[in-house]
């Protein structure tokens, strides 16, 4: 009953930030200079015609007004219109997070599998190639740009060594990608349509060695510090003491250090959302940190605005998970 | 960590005061030299942050060519004896360039980190002691705290392109940018430590003992709670180069021909994929170098922060000589 | 160099394909639907379109593809192009011999006639042209069309002022195939105006169907579907991703070769240029110079480089110190490196700007071009202007546009030599135009093009003081005066002075510091013909073949 109401108590919290966070982005948003009509009508449009757009578009209005209008309509679910693609934003995301969530997803997955496994393996052994390798991996990846590291990638492994077929977006071009969930390739895979799911899974390699590699980094160092410490600890000495063999002692010392993995992952999962818009501009990636850099560039307000909110929203949603996640595994919380 | 000295009643004498001062920083110097001695990595990272920060300076002296002329003789020139990490689209001197990078990429970085740890810093204490308590400071704690929440949910990289976008292409706006995402970082580092440091017995005695609650947060809350904030710091610059790069990358940095990292990344970027791989390949390299420097340093300073590892340190060097009398 | 890294990666590639076999990648073009992709073509663009509404985007994803879906009343025969001999354009000079001096052919259109004051053109359509909606082509149509110019706030306006044409009455059915424009003034653009890519003949059948209360022009309908004439129509569209248009079986003048053509967005050049150097498109649009140079060794792929309507210049704000005085805007214009930056940031793919309308129109001349790069004469201009000592101004660039700050940046290097201090502004491709159209920047880029063939049209956009163009806030009535007669006669001779005069006063004020005009390019396989160069600066699928 307790976890109901304190889960509660967050979820009441909710409504606030998010409007909170609406304003933010709503006054920066508005401050950048820029006038989307003139932009849509060119450099021959009178000014009548361009005043007489503007005052369609709601561009007029003082700026509170603007901003009552936009959470009103955001109320009834509309999040406006992206003059750049003239689509509503709802289902220009509904196209584009997909991409982002997708990439991100199998980045972190990579990013898992390198860092974990590594992390572990430099906190047990403290000395040899391996334990040197954690510790300087961690630094070394955090140190790297992930544009700088996605441009190496292509040039090395697609214009002099050729291994990769196109560095450019998410399936092959002559496909027509698949259309079930955003996903190309959980898409493709309950389409049934093979080709577009190896193609797919091409155009991620390079995109998803980026941001594996990188992030790597931080769950190979957080994984590291908190095994060094559960391994150190009384609870973990006492096991020994018991006589119970190194292994279990590890596996027991990694149980009680995922709850800071699964920590630093959902910060990562949060971050990256709009964190991975470098690598999806390399990539061309057609993802929405993408679209939402256009609308500032642009002065295409829906876009960001609409980008905002659900990363926001995406980053709260992961967070509730994660607490639920704690929930699960640790039993002093439920206590 | 022990109390930082609090006023009272008997002062030592100066003397004693001055020797143990002396004793402490020797044995501090001792200590950090074992630790470079025996962490020869850490050592790396210092020595990169001092090249780097000497390279800054006296950018204009190792320089060979202007690093903002354009010389269209030598256009697009792979590496050479003149050029040795060849030269850009404009003819520019990419080594040059690469070199007189660090005067701005750092002072961005360093201004930005110290402007957002101050404000950081300073808010963080104030808002941790005052953390829930009755009346408008609590109050105007607890929306701090929200206002921080909201601008770390907001994605940092579109937020700092908008800021650009509205100040103005500038050396000025890329700091305040910087400067801007990275205060909640700093807010709530200060501020969970306040909250556990204002718990504390001697925090108690100095305000029944009649200090006002400013003097309470200089004194006594600020010294002891800011080690986490300053482990950071050296990470943080690290990573605000890495912004700042971002920023050019995406045309929302620095302004031409100012040699930048990132810009130079971005200007670089098309030659790639036509073979051309130095203008952006070289920047990118001292960038990671650097960054790389940044975070071993961090990184040292989180051992040292470490009172087990310290220990550990502490036991394995020579015998230190007593401080004399 | 590029020899040297084709041969390695080819060696590298099929060692990689040798060793791990099923492990790699499938190869990136395979041959096996040949006769399809034959008839298939596939273009990575910059954007798709964004709205197919041309009234009201001007955009380079639409202009591409209203080419394919809207058909004009009348066209220009086609030549071959001198510098590319498998690439066609439009043969736009003036010809003594002909009617109207022009060499036009029907289109929509197969008769027309212009009355003897000038005053009033009559245009006979071809019949049982249907459109995409299987509705015949009447003069109906035509009348919708104008009248849609004179009721939206788009381009309409200009394109109808151009021609005089402010009010319904003067577009006059009569009959059901005749159709006449009444223009108060002798025009010689009156017939050029119909084969302007921006006025084509919409379906107005379909449009009125699809016309509500709100919106009685059908806006809405047509931002993303067609209603025209044309060769293809939209059968999928996908912004930020693709578009793909399908032939018409029952296009009058026969099925395209090309069945179906997809519009790909593939937002970065570089990566433009992988796609067409891999084989996984035909077309890859709007590279860099130094792309295109790459290009030009890999085999299997051609690049036609021809003359075009476009011209990069920047513009000397004539109502900023010190830009009022036309002495330092020449001084501007000698001390600028043009043919350094020929030959490195545009690789040869582009001419020198010597004049002030495109080199390829009618009455066009270079004889009052003098700014051949010369620091001494700059420097000496300004010391006469007073400004011995030099100055200090701002120049803003398209963040947008990969060649403006080279240039700008070697721009500066230069001005430095003669004591001007420039400060390079980056502007992000929004704030960019809003500052152009502004006018409160002494010096700032612009490209553009001017895509009606016609000096009066070229030298009326950006000299004539009470144009929305003239960003360099150029003012001088003689030349306001000497453009407009010359948009009142239809007398070529009395035109060709006119414009002589008219070049040669700008030239001397020289308000643009004159760069270049880049050549259209078009990267291709070699396999694909039938490329034709628009002055509109855009493709027509229709012309494509292998």
């Amino acid at each position: 009953m307790a976890i109901l109401r304190y889960l509660g108590g967050r979820l009441l919290f909710l409504v606030p930030q998010m409007v909170g966070i609406v304003l933010v982005g709503f006054i920066l948003i508005k401050a950048v200079p820029g006038d989307p009509a003139t932009l849509m009508l060119g450099p021959m449009a009178t000014p009548d015609s361009i005043a007489k757009l503007r005052g369609d578009l709601g561009l007029d209005k003082p700026v509170t007004t603007q901003f009552l209008i936009y959470l009103k309509k955001l109320a009834h679910g509309d999040f406006g219109t992206s003059w750049q693609t003239t689509q509503p934003v709802l289902e220009d995301l509904k196209v584009r997070f997909p991409a982002t969530l997708e990439l991100v997803t199998f980045g972190l997955l990579l990013a898992l599998a390198i860092g974990i496994p590594l992390g572990i393996v430099s906190a047990v052994r403290k000395t040899g190639f391996l334990a040197k390798l954690g510790d300087s991996y961690g630094l070394v990846a955090g140190a790297l740009p992930d544009f700088w590291l996605a441009l190496i990638l292509i040039y090395v492994f697609y214009s002099v060594l050729g291994w990769v077929s196109s560095p450019i977006g998410r399936i092959d071009i002559t496909m027509v990608p698949p259309t079930a969930t955003g996903f190309y390739t959980l898409g493709s895979l309950l389409e049934g349509n093979w080709a577009a799911f190896r193609s797919s899974i091409q155009h991620l390699v390079l995109p998803v060695a980026t941001l594996g590699l990188i992030n790597a980094g931080p769950i190979l160092k957080m994984t590291q510090s908190t095994m060094q410490r559960m391994l150190q600890s009384d609870f973990s000495e006492y096991e020994r003491l018991c006589g119970l063999p190194e292994r279990l002692v590890m596996r027991h010392a990694l149980r009680n250090a995922l709850p800071s993995v699964v920590t630093i992952v959902s910060v990562l999962y949060g971050f990256l959302i709009g964190g991975a818009v470098l690598v999806e501009i390399v990539f061309s990636w057609g993802g929405a940190g993408q679209y939402a850099v256009q609308g500032v560039l642009n002065s295409d307000f829906n876009p960001v605005l609409g980008f905002v909110i659900f990363s926001a929203l995406f980053s709260l949603v992961v967070y509730f998970t994660v607490d639920l996640v704690y929930l699960a595994i640790d039993p002093r919380i439920r206590h | 960590m022990p109390p930082a000295q609090a006023s009272s009643s008997a002062a030592p004498s100066p003397h004693a005061a001055r020797r143990s001062a002396r004793a402490r920083s020797e044995f501090a110097l001792r200590y950090f030299v074992q630790l470079l001695r025996t962490h020869p990595g850490y050592a790396a990272g210092y020595l990169i942050v001092v090249i780097v920060s000497a390279v800054a300076v006296g950018a204009p002296l190792v320089a060979p060519h202007s690093p903002i002329t354009a010389d269209l003789s030598v256009y697009l020139q792979p590496p050479s004896i003149s050029h040795p990490f060849g030269t850009d689209g404009t003819g520019m001197d990419v080594f040059s360039r690469v070199i007189f990078a660090p005067r701005v990429d750092l002072v961005i970085a360093m201004i930005g980190t110290v402007i957002s740890a101050v404000i950081g810093i300073a808010f963080g204490a104030w808002g941790g002691y005052f953390h829930e308590t009755s009346g408008p400071r609590g109050f105007l704690s607890n929306s701090m705290m929200r206002a921080a929440d909201v601008i770390q949910a907001f994605p940092v990289f579109v937020f700092a392109i908008a800021l650009v976008a509205v100040i103005g292409q500038s050396i000025a706006s890329v700091v305040f940018a910087v400067a801007f995402v990275n205060i909640p970082i700093y807010l709530r580092l200060m501020r969970s430590q306040a909250l556990s440091i204002r718990r504390m017995r001697y925090v108690e005695a100095a305000f029944v003992s009649g200090m006002s609650d400013l003097v309470i947060v200089r004194r006594h809350i600020l010294p002891n709670a800011i080690a986490p904030a300053l482990a950071h710091l050296s990470v943080n610059v690290g990573w605000s180069i890495l912004l700042t790069a971002g920023l050019s990358f995406v045309g929302a940095g620095v302004r031409a021909p100012t040699p930048e990292w990132g810009s130079m990344i971005a200007m670089g970027f098309p030659n790639v994929m036509t073979g051309q791989w130095w203008p952006s390949v070289f920047p990118g390299l001292a960038l990671a170098v650097t960054v790389y420097g940044f975070a071993l340093i961090g990184a040292s300073i989180e051992f040292m922060a470490d009172p087990r590892r310290r220990r550990a340190l502490a036991n394995a060097a020579a015998p230190a000589p007593q401080a004399k009398s | 160099m590029n020899d040297r890294k084709v041969t390695r990666r080819t060696v590298l590639k099929g060692a990689a394909t040798l060793a791990a076999g099923s492990l790699l990648p499938a190869p990136r073009f395979s041959i096996a639907d040949a006769a399809e992709q034959a008839h298939t073509m596939v273009i990575a663009a910059p954007a798709t379109p964004q709205s197919l509404d041309h009234e009201f985007d001007v955009s380079l994803g639409t202009i591409d593809s209203v080419g394919a879906l809207y058909d004009n009343l009348l066209e220009y025969e086609k030549v071959p192009d001198a510098a590319s001999p498998e690439a066609l354009r439009e043969d736009i000079s003036v010809h003594a011999d002909r009617p109207y001096n022009l060499a036009l052919k029907g289109k929509l259109a197969e008769e027309w006639s212009v009355s003897k004051d000038g005053t009033v053109g009559r245009f006979t359509l071809r019949k049982g042209v249907k459109s995409n909606w299987g509705n015949e082509l009447t003069a109906a149509d035509v009348k919708w069309t104008w009248d849609r110019k004179l009721h939206l706030t788009g381009l309409g306006p200009f394109q109808a002022g151009v021609l005089g044409i402010t009010r319904e009455d003067q577009i006059v059915v009569d009959g059901r195939y005749a159709i006449s424009f009444h223009v108060p003034k002798p025009n010689p653009l009156l017939l050029k105006q119909m084969v302007n890519l921006s006025n084509p003949v919409y379906d107005a059948a379909k449009c009125k169907k699809m016309a509500t209360a709100d919106d009685p022009w059908a806006h809405k309908f047509l931002e993303n579907a067609t209603a025209g004439f044309g060769a293809y129509t939209v059968s999928q569209l996908t912004r930020g991703q693709q578009a793909v248009f399908k032939a018409r079986a029952d296009y009058y003048r026969g099925k395209p070769y090309m069945d179906t053509v997809i519009f790909k967005e593939v937002p970065t050049s570089a990566t433009r240029l992988s796609l067409l150097q891999g084989g996984s498109v035909d077309v890859a649009q709007f590279l860099q110079p130094l792309e295109y140079m790459t290009l030009a060794k890999v085999p299997g792929v051609k690049i036609d480089a021809v003359p075009a309507s476009f011209a990069t210049w920047i513009e000397l704000n004539t109502k900023f110190k010190p830009f009022d005085d036309p002495r330092v805007r020449q001084a501007m214009n000698f001390a600028l490196p043009r043919e350094e930056i020929l030959r490195t940031v545009y690789q040869g793919l582009a001419d020198k700007q010597t004049g002030c309308i495109p080199k390829i129109y009618p009455n066009f001349t270079d004889q009052f071009w003098r700014y051949d790069t010369d620091l001494d004469k700059a420097k000496a201009l300004l010391v006469e202007a007073g400004l011995k000592d030099g100055f200090k101004s701002t120049l803003s660039y398209n963040a947008g546009d990969p060649v403006q700050e080279p240039i700008a940046i070697i721009y500066q290097t230069a001005l430095r030599k003669i004591g001007v201090e420039i400060v390079l502004n980056k502007v992000p491709a929004a704030t960019f135009y809003d500052f152009v159209t502004k006018r409160e920047q002494p010096l700032i880029f612009y490209v553009d093009s001017p895509w009606v063939p016609d000096p009066g049209y070229a030298t009326q956009l950006y000299f004539n003081s009470k144009s929305y163009v003239d960003y360099s806030n150029y003012v001088n009535p003689e030349v306001d005066a000497l453009i407009k007669s010359g948009l009142e006669t239809t007398d070529p001779k009395a035109r060709l002075d006119i414009y002589t005069r008219v070049q040669q006063i700008v030239m001397s004020e020289a308000p643009w510091a004159f760069i270049v005009w880049p050549r259209y390019v078009l990267a291709r396989r070699a396999n694909l013909k039938g490329f034709t160069y628009y002055t509109s600066n855009n493709l027509r699928f229709q012309d494509f073949h292998r």
